[in-house]
């Protein structure tokens, strides 16, 4: 089975300790199929792993000089390799607490003792399903769309209580035409480190943040927090973005720029407006309800010329 | 010329711009050279760029000046192929830079 | 357990209790950070009640070094656009900006060369928080001055055999001091808790190969300190290029034609970068410069 798999020899690393693990990960697989090498320390993995990637990596969380998560975590937090499929090796007392699989990007875990059968088709499963799209947005190095609608589609599914946040710039367009896509770009730079430095600033706290495309952003929080998110993306965002006009414009409050029709007007600064959605009870069932009631809601935060936000209040 | 931070300013340089009032009433002209005792006077009064003629970020940033610098930077890389490799690139690269701006001065 | 760094010369030691001390408000602030309930606000508030620390602060983070220049109008802001590690990196940059001026000439305008330089690999690697690979950049031959502080007849002997052997300063402090900054650096990373990323960064940017966990970031520390060197901006303390990694640049995932457009921006940014600096504190007009 596994030489039809796959078009051409696949290479996995294998991060363990254990001389078992290692003897049957290189029994099951023939080396022309799959070759593993194995790597009994954390210390200098990570430079074997960026500069040979391998198609598959293998952690074990019995490594003694780093933890398996954080192996995952630095090898999912360059876009440039996120699409490395991740497995961890857990022994039973790992899963005695919960694990925060938004956190930890890994994309399977094994379990001891291993069994041959499973140990094979998960890794086969776990290659095959890594095709994760490259879809990093160029300039802000955020998750893309496909990414967006995956994380979106599993909190759904694990029933998780979370507020989904769609941001856009007001008056975006005007900014570009009359400043030039480059600083549009700054633009674009700062609104994602706003979004992703205020929702940082939640310790401790589970959170997504993704670039649609253009000045369409996405963050996912936890619901209780998602007011106080939302309040502190608009102060902070409504603080900064006045730097990024000249200083006629910026005294003044607006800009003049030509509209959709040519014709010239004065717009106001730019503002970010936001719409959320609650999914609190498992009351959605798919990422397309998600998006519907998004787009329904930032009507609305659209009507106010300023920076807003609206929540869904039928989450109530 | 190059603008730089009075901390750098050293005895010998020559000022490219006069020292000016807030008002723009020059006191000190161009062409002045700095002395140490003209340094710490520019220091007391709160001085802290002025313009000097010639130096360090024009050399940095002169490809020609790179150009000729590069066995020198080099010496001690002797026959490591990259090493050769690397240095080969790099009088490539600012060769075709002395070329292009020389190309935009003449113009100029 | 922090322990004295022994050189090789018998007897001279560089002592933990003699370190350069950072700025109060850097304890406060590191403390405030690691409780999950601090505000951005709350740590800009810290950080602003010092307020030379903070008018230097904005001038090095509105240059072109980090992403936003001339945009950035507050420590509150900068900390909501570069996040808190880089501005962390900021602030032990300028609190030892005296005393690199004043011990080692040219140091302070290669560490903020490799910044400029460092950031620029970054962002043609694609790296994301290409700031944070800058502030790795701008740390890098911190352990230079220590020991030119602490040891300066050793720092002495150490340019004389630059000077006399034509040696690299890194090879001549091995010859001297029994090891490279690259050790003082660790030591120091360890002591001021700096984040592992740029602790590797500084410890690792000669040997990138030898990075444990980082590197990425060593790597682009390597090849920035390599591209401020071909310029010869500033002084690292030789007129020598390092040996340029192959490793390192395979590791970025970056052959040498593009390193043509971190050249390219390098020189146009220069001029920029080269207005930040600080007068002294302690100007005193009688003295005059030396």
């Amino acid at each position: 089975m596994a030489l039809s798999l796959f078009s051409r020899q696949q290479r996995g690393i294998l991060l363990t300790p254990d001389a078992t693990l290692a003897a049957l990960f290189k029994s099951l697989w023939q080396p022309q199929v799959l070759e593993w090498t194995v790597i009994t320390h954390g210390r200098q993995a990570m430079e074997i792993i960026f500069n040979e990637p391998p198609d598959i990596l293998v952690v074990d969380n019995r490594l003694e000089d780093i933890k398996s998560t954080e192996v995952a975590t630095i090898v999912k937090s360059e876009n440039v390799y996120r699409q490395l499929p991740v497995i961890l090796c857990l022994d039973h007392q790992d899963l005695e607490q919960d694990w925060n699989w938004n956190e930890i990007e890994a994309d399977d875990f094994l379990m001891r003792p291993f069994t041959e059968h499973e140990a094979r088709e998960r890794v086969h499963l776990t290659l095959c399903r890594a095709t994760r799209a490259m879809d990093a947005n160029p300039l802000t190095k955020l998750p893309g769309n496909t990414s967006i609608i995956q994380r979106i589609q599993d909190l759904i599914d694990r029933k998780d209580d979370f507020a989904l946040a769609y941001c856009d710039l007001d008056w975006f367009k005007s900014f570009n035409d009359k400043y030039g896509f480059s600083r549009g770009d700054e633009v674009l730079m700062m609104s994602a480190r706003v979004i992703v430095n205020t929702i940082r600033s939640f310790l401790g706290v589970r959170s997504f943040v993704g670039h649609v495309g253009g000045d369409d952003f996405v963050f996912i929080v936890p619901a209780e927090i998602a007011e106080d998110a939302c309040k502190r993306v608009v102060e902070a965002f409504d603080a900064i973005v006045p730097h990024f006009y000249d200083e006629e414009d910026r005294d003044r409050g607006s800009i003049i720029s030509t509209d959709r029709q040519g014709e010239v007007r004065s717009f106001p600064l730019m503002a970010i407006s936001i719409a959320v959605v609650f999914n609190t009870g498992g009351r959605l069932k798919h990422f397309g309800e998600a998006s519907a009631i998004a787009m329904g809601l930032k009507k609305k935060a659209k009507e106010n010329p300023k920076s807003s936000y609206v929540l869904d209040r039928r989450a109530e | 010329m190059q603008k730089i931070p009075l901390t750098l300013a050293k005895a010998g340089m020559k000022l490219a711009k006069p020292i000016t009032k807030a008002n723009g009433m020059p006191i000190i002209a161009a062409g002045v050279e700095l002395s140490d005792a003209l340094i710490s006077r520019l220091d007391g009064m709160g001085v802290d760029k002025v313009f000097v003629v010639g130096d360090a970020v024009a050399a940095s940033q002169n490809p020609s000046e790179r150009v000729t610098r590069l066995d020198h930077l080099f010496r001690r890389m002797g026959d490591d192929p990259f090493m050769s490799k690397v240095q080969r690139h790099l009088r490539e690269y600012f060769t075709i830079k002395a070329a292009a701006d020389a190309a935009a001065n003449g113009k100029g | 357990m922090e322990e004295d760094l022994k050189t090789s010369a018998k007897g001279q030691i560089l002592s933990i209790r003699d370190l350069p001390t950072l700025p109060k408000v850097l304890d406060e602030v590191s403390r405030l950070v690691q409780n999950p309930n601090t505000s951005i606000e709350a740590i800009a508030k810290v950080i602003s009640r010092d307020q030379v620390l903070s008018a230097k602060v904005l001038k090095m983070v509105n240059s072109p070094v980090y992403g936003f220049p001339g945009r950035i109008g507050s420590i509150q802001h900068s900390l909501v656009l570069l996040g808190f590690n880089v501005i962390r990196g900021v602030i032990i940059s300028t609190s030892v900006f005296d005393i690199m001026s004043k011990n080692m000439e040219g140091l302070w305008e290669h560490s903020i060369g490799c910044a400029l330089a460092t950031g620029l690999v970054a962002r043609k690697a694609k790296l994301k928080d290409p700031e944070e690979f800058s502030v790795c950049g701008l740390l890098h031959d911190l352990g230079k001055v220590v020991a030119a502080v602490q040891l300066p007849e050793l720092h002495k002997a150490v340019g004389e055999a630059v000077r006399t052997q034509d040696l690299r300063w890194f090879e001549a402090e091995k010859a001297v001091l029994g090891f490279g900054h690259d050790r003082i650096n660790a030591w120091l990373a360890q002591h001021w808790h700096l984040p592992p990323t740029i602790k590797e960064a500084m410890s690792s940017h000669h040997h990138p190969e030898r990075a444990q966990f980082y590197p990425l970031h060593a790597a682009a520390a390597h090849v920035g300190d390599f591209v401020v060197r071909v310029f010869e901006y500033g002084s690292g303390g030789d007129d020598q290029v390092t040996p340029l990694s192959e490793k390192a640049l395979k590791i970025l995932n970056l052959s040498l034609a593009d390193l043509d457009e971190v050249f390219d921006g390098f020189a146009e940014n220069l001029g920029e970068v080269s207005g930040v600096s600080f007068a002294p504190e302690d100007a005193d007009p009688g003295k005059g410069k030396a």
